[in-house]
């Protein structure tokens, strides 16, 4: 009997290292509402318009925004979540805007470090990158803390892509759906962001292009509950 | 007893599940010869010098050579060679030359899985990189699976860089001693080539240089 119980409290921390990450993405919002639900999203629509079309959230980005980012802004439980998951469309787009999954994930001193999965339609490939921003309000770029691509060039205008991070003060876990994932373990432990902004959104950097884009099945991925799973993962 | 028996037995389950965790590092070549062992090594020098210098391999790059390459291929069964691991300091280098550890890793239907992980001093960058590759022995660019970057800009002339990678069936890990670790894992597994190209050189796209590179203590992984 005793023998069992420890066969069974190491197979169950085995699954818990293995499937954590994997088995416990919660539907966030389909948006199958018909509205953007401001229970669940913050708007920030200063260079797109943000609707609800056939149950998926659609950003018509708009042209002349040099770093002006537009967001469906998380409100729900966001110290606790640690990754987003979200199946994202291209249907049109032009210059560099980008569509995107975003974050901050953690600081190095004064500095943020910023995190985007992206669709670049003017690179034809994924983006995963993490930015090093300057203090807040300002946030403005320094340099380029790790960037990655996936397969180039990829044909992805009107295909859709599930898309999803996972960020943690140690690491960084990008991956896409049939295109494979990209993982970077930073040379050292980040400190603790205290801006917890997470979102699905548009941006480009010199305020060229438009882009219409379709956000649906916007998964989140949060801490663990239970105190063994803690231990094994919890970072903060 | 049992239940000691029964931890060390989870422990092993543990390690193994983790890559390449049963297979063991060891020294390839220190260059403490004095020259170039071509017991080890096939040498490549269509657009390099390669010699030895204080225990360390030497390339000098040549300018004027476009897309060729430089290698010391490792000779020693390399088809069992599951990772590289080398010392690297670049000298003194202008243009594009970058200085890598690099091989095929695996095939996908015809064409080969392509890594390098490269430190190339002029983008001031050390970057990863796999692609497909047509069949031997042209070898002809299909397209770019995954790349990826550390902390940019950086200082790398004059600095000493320890480089790993390492192949498994669906995944490259690439690591730079205080720089971080990546991992690029494909969406569906990627059979090795039974092939036997892994290296460690230089080369430059655009025919830029000269590019004066060192190599040291190259350690390989085998199963």
């Amino acid at each position: 009997m005793k023998n069992s119980i420890i066969f069974t409290c190491i197979a169950v921390l085995l699954f818990g290292f293995t499937a954590y990450a994997q088995e416990n993405w919660q539907l966030y919002d389909d948006f199958n509402s018909g509205q953007i639900d401001l229970q669940k999203w913050e708007i920030d629509d200063s260079s797109a318009t943000i609707t609800v079309e056939n149950g998926r959230a659609k950003f018509v980005h708009e042209e002349g925004h040099v770093l002006d980012g537009s967001y469906l802004l998380i409100t729900q439980g966001l110290k606790t979540l640690k990754g987003i998951k979200a199946t994202i469309t291209v249907e049109s787009c032009t210059g560099d805007v980008r569509a995107r999954l975003a974050s901050f994930t953690g600081k190095i001193g004064d500095d943020y470090v910023y995190s985007s999965h992206e669709i670049r339609a003017d690179r034809e490939y994924i983006l995963s990158s993490l930015p090093v921003l300057g203090p807040a309000p300002d946030y403005v770029f320094k340099y380029a803390y790790f960037s990655g691509h996936y397969k180039n060039p990829l044909d992805f205008m009107g295909l859709p892509f599930t898309m999803w991070m996972v960020l943690s003060r140690d690491q960084a876990n990008y991956g896409v759906e049939g295109q494979g994932e990209i993982e970077f373990s930073f040379p050292n432990k980040l400190s603790p962001t205290d801006d917890y902004f997470k979102g699905i959104g548009t941006m480009s950097a010199i305020g060229v292009g438009t882009c219409t884009a379709y956000f649906d099945d916007v998964y989140i991925l949060r801490q663990p509950p239970s105190p063994a799973g803690s231990l094994l993962l919890l970072d903060e | 007893m049992i239940n000691k028996l029964i931890f060390i037995l989870f422990t092993v389950i543990i390690f193994a599940f983790s890559t390449n965790a049963l297979a063991a590092w060891e020294l390839y070549d220190d260059f403490s010869s004095g020259s170039i062992n071509t017991g080890r090594w096939n040498i490549d020098d269509t657009s390099a010098s390669i010699s030895v210098d204080n225990g360390q391999a030497k390339f000098i790059h040549q300018n004027g050579t476009p897309n060729d390459s430089n290698y010391l291929l490792f000779k020693q069964t390399p088809e069992n060679i599951l990772g590289i691991k080398a010392d690297v300091f670049i000298e003194s280098c202008t243009g594009d030359v970058r200085t890598r550890i690099a091989g095929y890793s695996g095939i996908v239907g015809e064409n080969h899985v392509w890594s390098a992980l490269q430190v190339q001093p002029s983008y001031e960058k050390i970057y990863t990189s796999t692609g497909l590759e047509g069949p031997p022995p042209a070898y002809t660019w299909v397209e770019e699976l995954h790349y990826a970057q550390y902390a940019r800009p950086i200082t790398v002339t004059g600095v000493s860089f320890n480089l790993t990678m390492v192949f498994s069936n669906d995944r490259i890990t690439y690591e730079v001693d205080g720089r971080g670790k990546i991992v690029y894992k494909s969406a569906t597994a990627i059979p090795p080539t039974g092939g036997d190209f892994k290296a460690i050189g230089t080369r430059s796209t655009n025919g830029d240089g000269p590019c004066t590179v060192y190599f040291d203590n190259v350690y390989i992984l085998r199963p």
